[in-house]
């Protein structure tokens, strides 16, 4: 078999040399026009390499992305200049240092918790006197009295509701959620539908995306924006993930989510599973994140990936 | 005494931004387009890392190194674009002008088994394999766009590498034909040249 490397340089879709030829007029009417807008202030010392810390939960430490916040019809409205991850806490231990920050994908909805979770697993001390606020649809957590002007103060640590958070980790689930099985896009609308139900969030849409593929023979389905549930076509699970996945979607679905555990059995469970049927590397762990729901009888899990596995199984605390 | 070299008028940010901009602007296009569904799409993505880089043309870091920085941040404006955070951009309007139409060329191997093999693979396995092979960065410069260390991005190649050649190996296997019965194929050669020889 020739080399894996050599042939992934076959598939390039887009050379270089492919590409279609752009006027220099094109190119230097977009260079003068950024180089027209206001600039940064710059800094006194060279700035420091950005990190990215890989530990458990997929958290990430890691210097935070500048994004243009606002966009739409010209640059010269861009005011903000923050960043982060919208899909997650930003945690900062010191607002003007948000090289250091810590991110990672919701695991209770509670920003407060959540940062502090995953200080703990980057090796970092709790951010002190936490508090939570948005700003500009992105959620961070810092010291007391280091809250920017224009943030919206979360009183209670709270940014995503649990009912929301599980709508969205539902839909991103292998193990009996939206990504469990290849649906047609239809079927897909009815499984959201469903979900939506089930869960009691009223007043959320479920919307086609704008750009579906006929060919597509399967769906996805999307609830990362409040209120909103999108559904597309798309590729098969089966042949989108990892081929480990699967072996841990079956031992999940049957052994917690076809019994009827307590939320602390599940955890326990969920862990010793993905130890033993993951296909990762023997010196990664998980720590699944348990949420206690006194109105179940029975555990339920979601998995999810986005870079690695998250496992979240929601249940009662004693048996009923 | 020898003469002094003349003093070297210091680069100045529109001198230092066309610079950068003229060196990097095609394989930053090429690397948008190669990552996205629609092409034109690509010319946001182009504008804004740009924009970006213009803002903090301070942390830009000098020489080569600037071409791997960009690629970080057209990486991190990527990755919001495919999470449906897109933006339209007036100033690359005219970019998306000319990539409009554009299509994709179509090769023959687009859908053999390695590119089954890598539609199995993490997000970031795909992505650093992608960026050696499509982007033909080095180690160091990979280090540099992932904002990792050069250890964590060999230990990381290394097992992605291995993974997409296991998946390969799991593919390839799948998709041999039907496995015949041990003797079915030699018998029936032998019979074909028993009806040759009889014939």
């Amino acid at each position: 078999m020739t080399d894996p490397m050599t042939r992934l340089r076959a598939t390039n879709p887009v050379r270089q040399s492919e590409l279609p030829p752009i006027s220099t007029g094109v190119w230097s009417s977009m260079q003068d026009s950024i180089a027209s807008t206001p600039r940064a202030p710059g800094r006194s010392q060279p700035s420091t390499p950005r990190r990215k810390r890989l530990g458990k939960r997929g958290t990430l430490s890691i210097g935070l992305a500048v994004l243009l916040i606002g966009g739409g019809a010209g640059y010269a409205g861009i005011e903000g200049w923050f960043g982060g991850t919208p899909q997650g806490p930003n945690c900062l231990a010191d607002w003007s240092d948000r090289d250091t920050a810590v991110i990672g994908s919701w695991l209770t909805g509670d920003a407060i918790a959540d940062c502090d979770t995953f200080m703990r697993d980057a090796g970092l001390a709790p951010i002190e006197d936490p508090v939570a606020f948005t700003l500009q649809d992105y959620t961070y957590v810092t010291p007391a009295g280091q809250v920017p002007s224009g943030a919206h103060v979360l009183a209670s640590g709270v940014a995503v509701t649990p009912q929301a958070l599980e709508m969205r980790q539902s839909a991103s689930d292998f193990v009996d959620g939206g990504n469990a099985a290849c649906r047609t896009v239809p079927e897909q609308v009815e499984w959201a539908r469903a979900e939506l139900e089930r869960l009691g969030l009223q007043g959320w849409s479920v919307v086609q995306a704008d750009h579906q593929d006929p060919d597509a023979p399967c769906s996805w389905v999307d609830a990362q924006e409040p209120g909103v549930v999108t559904v597309g076509s798309g590729g098969d699970p089966l042949d989108t993930f990892a081929a480990g996945t699967w072996p841990l979607a079956d031992q999940l679905r049957t052994k917690i989510a076809d019994r009827c555990l307590t939320v602390g059995e599940a955890k326990r469970l969920a862990e010793e599973l993905y130890m033993t049927y993951s296909s990762v590397d023997a010196d990664d762990t998980l720590t699944a994140t348990a949420i206690t729901d006194g109105a179940s009888d029975c555990a339920r899990v979601d998995a999810g990936i986005g870079g690695s596995v998250q496992i979240t199984v929601h249940g009662p605390k004693a048996e009923r | 005494m020898g003469r002094q070299p003349p003093q070297q008028e210091p680069e100045t940010a529109n001198e230092r931004f066309a610079s950068i901009f003229g060196a990097t602007r095609l394989p930053l296009l090429a690397y948008a387009v190669r990552r996205l569904a629609v092409p034109e799409d690509a010319a946001d993505v182009v504008a804004e890392t740009f924009l970006i880089a213009w803002r903090r043309l301070d942390e830009v870091p000098p020489g080569e190194d600037a071409r791997p920085w960009l690629f970080g941040v057209a990486r991190g404006v990527l990755a919001n674009h495919q999470r449906g955070e897109r933006r339209r951009i007036a100033l690359a309007e005219r970019l998306r002008e000319d990539l409009r139409g554009f299509e994709v060329p179509r090769r023959a191997s687009r859908l053999d088994d390695v590119e089954r093999a890598m539609a199995s693979l993490p997000d970031d396995d795909r992505e650093i394999l992608r960026l050696v092979a499509w982007e033909e960065l080095a180690r160091d410069e990979i280090a540099l766009v992932l904002g990792v260390s050069r250890g964590a991005v060999r230990v990381r190649l290394h097992r992605a590498r291995k993974r997409l050649a296991q998946q390969m190996s799991v593919i390839a296997q799948s998709e041999q034909p039907a496995a015949l019965p041990a003797a079915s194929t030699p018998v029936t050669k032998q019979r074909a040249a028993t009806w040759s020889e009889e014939a």
